[in-house]
């Protein structure tokens, strides 16, 4: 069964939600980038092309598909929505279905001098709300500590 | 330059050497017991994928009955089963291309032949997994079949039987024949151009020693209107050393070919590269000058001087090792750094009976030829050795699987410690070297 | 291995534990060795409101000098700076080691060992409340004191009967007050109201609230006058809040199951039962009074009782590191002492209770100090941390109101930060849910 709810599917899917894939390179040094294109698969799966066969995370993919890494995805609805996904890449395709298909895409909105490496496959592992509204439930419920004692919700004045 | 004297600067540079000798002399005499996860674990900086890639690539793959019929979908259907190599049942049915590893590895896997001790791709659900003495190992796939696979040039020919494919490469062999096995002189390892059958098949009767240039021009172009399906054009051929100077013959052949592929990119080189024979400084030069070429292979396939010897006659005798040697670096001068390759045929310097007689000692000495290429900006790949049957070779012992593990780790330390990468022939652009898989993440 | 012999210094200390952060060794060394001001980092101290001289509202002479406190880059609470403040001169440190230095160098604090700088320091503002008065006229410094970064201490009581006894513990500084027994009057509990009330209204400054005392056992049952004096000011600090729960914890004796509730009626959320020693023979003889009023075992029992009452996590007992290898009472080798504490640290553990540490401090005025007993070596205390850190992970135990920002002494719970994402609140220890 797919980790991936429908409101999280929807969200995704939404071409105006912002999209980011992080990764680490080898000393742990986090990246992030814009992945406008990232889309849910049938299986349940995420996907989205690479553009450039050297950017730091193709490579940064890479070595996380070598060396069994978790790579992370957020993805942000205009209504300020959140979700975070962590994810091990499955797979790279440079040929086939898949590839040809984001290829395709990615011709027609960049024009014919432009191109994709290839086509990252994400299996997700774990998606965490990460709305603020949603977040700061959980760190009240799990870290009543931590509150200022000057916040509503623990000095009624 | 004298070659001899190039070789005497290798006394002078060690450092990477040793370090890489160094390190895994500590095995002992474990060497060859290891099997593909227990090297992942000895060799954490080494991607499995990698290993066993070179174990697939050592031991080959056997299809299980359903996966011989999936790869029956025209998805997949690439070319009729062969003989060529090893002996075959003779049934028709189509082979897949070659193998992809779930990073987009490839593994040139030749499917249809016969293996000792193959790894079996099985069709469960959709999808096709190796498997390794019953047990799943992967998710794989195959290389889909192009869209021109099928099609004919304007003179008839097929188009499959001009290029073949891999999954972002077209291989193209201008002509089918190598001089060297007139006089016994081919490679010992060879097997190429004993049977042509396969192309023989599907060029059906149309099948000249000499391709026509104008059939590889419309094959080209074709196989360039799939989207996103190529990014490299791959010429390789018999070897032909007729002519004055030696080989000039080929290099005309070769140069109206280049000429003939060239009407189909705008820019003047196009992503390409040439494996074939030692040619001159002088006949390198009309290649580069008269056609969009962008990299040149002569290939070395054994470093050691007596080795080379034994194992290329015919290499030997057209023109000798220290002129292989001298064109690979003559070549950098027109072609640039890193725009040189030369392979080697890991594994057939260990050959009995004149071949290293330990691993340690054949490491060292194609690192050493690593460090002197690379200095002089040439990139030193290995290909997996297989004893083909219809080799000299043939019934001959690989070196274990740690050998090739060690082999790519050390490669690709000694070329990026040059700073020397190998874009026209990694992953994507071949598919055929560990070692230059591994730069994917430099 | 004795505790003096064979001491390994931070560097080495640092190299030996890779995994442990160099921030935490370094605040454990702060605390061995003690913090020595320049006149410029006086100076900065008073210039960035740091420094706030208390003399004339304690009606002390001479060390009235209250100070914010001090902070490495992470957060973590830079100890041993008793140099500045009433303890000056009054712990016994080891002889070896010479005390950092704090100094301000080209406008920016720097702790200085040996005289290089090695690490950058931010002070902790004193508190707006201090300098003003309840509307009796009482100085509110004198009412709530704070525990750097974040919290406010009230004291409940200021007596200890141990003392009175002569059971104290041994580690136990003595001070006059210990022996003037004497209860908050209805006014001095609006003190307590009118300081926290405006404590409250420094906005995004407080997130912990700790009460501490003496210890008084008396009562029908043990320890009833104690409970019913956290109980009056718990009260108190209801009205301060306006809420039921109070997100204070009660550092206190071992109250019987019953008082708790009691105790948990009146707002409090969380709970610190000090053992301070974990091996029943050594906790004898280090805290004869604790043993006497009423034994090892009744400590241990309420501390697992506890639980109970405030859920897992919110209870936190503490040992004083290196009092148990004091000699001629406590261990012979660190080996044992770590076994023991971490044993201690996993049976409790097992049954939801957090144990968190504190360096021991020979201070001036205790059995210790005339013994002239030194704390245990900075490698002890590193591995100490990371092995209640791994037993507090491994239960997945939150200790929340007792981690770096709202108590701050304990290197063991500075490393909690690392795991605030894996705490559960659903029984997790063999011992719990029964």
């Amino acid at each position: 069964m797919s980790k991936l709810s429908k409101e999280v599917v929807d969200l995704i899917k939404d071409c105006a939600s912002i999209k980011i894939v992080t990764t680490t390179d080898e000393n742990g040094n986090p990246h992030a980038a814009f992945k406008g294109c990232l889309t849910v698969l049938e299986d349940g799966n995420l996907a989205f092309a690479e553009t450039l066969e050297g950017s730091q995370n193709n490579i940064n993919l890479v070595r996380s598909l070598w060396f069994d890494k978790n790579v992370q995805l957020t993805v942000r609805g205009k209504d300020g929505k959140t979700f975070q996904i962590k994810g091990k890449p499955y797979k790279y395709s440079y040929t086939g279905p898949l590839y040809k298909k984001f290829y395709l895409a990615a011709r027609k909105k960049r024009g014919q001098d432009s191109e994709i490496s290839g086509v990252w496959v994400i299996v997700p592992e774990e998606v965490r709300d990460e709305t603020y509204e949603a977040r700061k439930k959980i760190e009240d419920e799990l870290h009543p500590f931590f509150r200022h004692f000057d916040r509503e919700s623990v000095l009624v004045k | 330059m004298n070659c001899t004297r190039s070789l005497g600067i290798l006394t002078g540079r060690v450092f990477w050497l040793n370090k890489i000798m160094k390190g895994e002399n500590r095995m002992g005499k474990n060497n060859g017991k290891l099997g593909v996860e227990e090297l992942v674990s000895k060799y954490p900086d080494i991607s499995r994928f990698i290993i066993l890639k070179l174990d697939v690539q050592k031991r080959g793959i056997e299809l299980t009955e359903n996966a011989q019929e999936a790869v029956q979908d025209s998805k997949y259907r690439f070319r009729p089963r062969s003989a060529a190599y090893s002996g075959d049942d003779g049934s028709k049915k189509a082979n897949p291309g070659p193998l992809l590893l779930r990073d987009g590895t490839t593994v040139l896997s030749g499917a249809g032949l016969k293996y000792e001790d193959p790894y079996r791709v099985h069709h469960v659900d959709g999808k096709f997994f190796l498997f390794d003495k019953g047990k799943k190992i992967e998710e794989v796939d195959f290389t889909p079949r192009p869209d021109y696979y099928g099609k004919k040039t304007s003179r008839g020919v097929p188009m499959e039987s001009i290029a073949s494919a891999r999954p972002q490469r077209l291989d193209i062999s201008p002509y089918r024949y190598c001089h060297f096995w007139d006089t016994g002189d081919q490679c010992k390892y060879c097997a190429f151009f004993t049977d042509m059958e396969e192309q023989r098949q599907l060029a059906d009767k149309n099948f000249p020693k000499v391709i026509d240039p104008e059939d590889i021009y419309e094959t080209v172009r074709e196989a360039l209107k799939e989207p996103g399906r190529i990014s490299q054009i791959n010429l390789t051929a018999g070897a032909d050393y007729s002519g004055d100077p030696p080989f000039e013959n080929e290099v005309n052949r070769y140069i109206k070919v280049l000429q003939a592929i060239g009407r189909n990119f705008k820019s003047r080189r196009f992503p390409s590269q040439l494996i074939a024979p030692a040619y001159t400084k002088r006949q390198i030069k009309r290649i580069y000058d008269e056609t969009g070429l962008s990299s040149y292979c002569p290939d070395i396939e054994v470093w050691d001087e007596k080795l080379f010897k034994w194992i290329c006659p015919g290499k030997e005798k057209w023109l000798g090792r220290d002129h292989w040697i001298k064109s690979a670096l003559d070549a950098v001068e027109i072609f640039g750094k890193g725009n040189v390759y030369t392979n080697f045929v890991a594994g057939a310097e260990t050959a009995k009976p004149y071949g290293f007689k330990t691993i340690d000692e054949a490491l060292k000495s194609n690192f050493e030829a690593c460090e002197f290429f690379s200095k002089h900006g040439v990139v030193f790949l290995s290909l997996v050795w297989r004893p083909w049957k219809s080799s000299k070779f043939a019934g001959q012992k690989q070196p274990p699987l740690e050998y090739y593990v060690r082999l790519v780790k050390g490669l690709h330390e000694i070329r990026k410690a040059h700073g020397l990468t190998s874009d026209n022939d990694d992953y994507k652009h071949c598919g055929n070297h560990g070692d230059s898989d591994l730069e994917r993440i430099d | 291995m004795s505790k003096n012999n064979g001491e390994l210094n931070l560097k080495q200390v640092a190299e030996k534990h890779t995994d442990f952060p160099q921030l935490i060794i370094r605040k454990i060394d702060t605390a061995l060795r003690g913090v020595n001001f320049t006149e410029r980092a006086v100076k900065k101290a008073w210039d960035l409101n740091a420094l706030y001289d208390a003399a004339p509202e304690l009606e002390t002479k001479g060390a009235g000098l209250v100070f914010g406190g001090a902070l490495f880059r992470d957060g973590t609470l830079v100890q041993g700076v008793e140099s500045i403040s009433s303890l000056r001169g009054r712990i016994l440190r080891k002889d070896k080691a010479a005390p950092y230095t704090l100094d301000a160098i080209d406008g920016k604090l720097w702790l200085l060992d040996d005289k290089q700088p090695v690490e950058e320091i931010d002070f902790v503002p004193i508190p707006e409340y201090y300098g003003k008065k309840t509307s009796r006229g009482t100085p509110m410094i004198k009412v709530v004191r704070t525990g750097p970064p974040d919290c406010l201490n009230v004291n409940v009581y200021g007596y200890c009967l141990f003392w009175k006894e002569k059971l104290p513990c041994k580690y136990c500084c003595f001070q006059e007050s210990l022996l003037r027994e004497g209860l908050h009057t209805q006014e001095s509990l609006d003190d307590i109201y009118e300081t926290v009330s405006e404590a409250l209204k420094e906005k995004g400054r407080w997130t912990g609230m700790r009460l501490i005392a003496g210890s008084d056992f008396r009562g029908k049952t043990p320890y009833e006058n104690d409970s019913n004096e956290y109980i009056r000011v718990l009260k108190t600090l209801q009205r301060s809040f306006g809420t039921k729960n109070i997100y204070a914890r009660l550092v206190a004796s071992a109250v019987p199951k019953e008082h708790l509730e009691r105790v948990k009626e009146a707002g409090a959320v969380a709970y610190e039962p000090h053992i301070e020693v974990w091996d029943k023979k050594v906790f004898g003889k280090i805290c004869p009074g604790k043993a006497k009023f009423f034994g090892w075992q009744y400590w241990v029992d309420n501390i697992i009782d506890a639980v109970k009452v405030f859920g897992r996590g919110n209870v936190c007992s503490q040992l004083v590191a290196g009092a148990e290898l004091a000699q001629p009472y406590g261990f012979k080798s660190v080996e044992k002492a770590l076994k023991s504490n971490l044993e201690g640290v996993e049976f409790l553990a097992q049954h939801g209770a957090n144990v968190s540490f504190c360096v021991l401090w020979v201070g001036q005025g205790s059995v210790f100090f005339a013994e002239k007993q030194t704390a245990a070596p900075l490698e002890y205390y590193v591995r100490l941390a990371k092995g209640i850190r791994d037993i507090r992970k491994k239960y997945k135990l939150a200790v929340d109101f007792n981690d770096y920002r709202r108590c701050a002494i304990h290197p063991d719970t500075d490393l909690a930060r690392l795991d605030y994402n894996e705490v559960s609140y659903e029984p997790v220890g063999a011992g719990e849910g029964r």
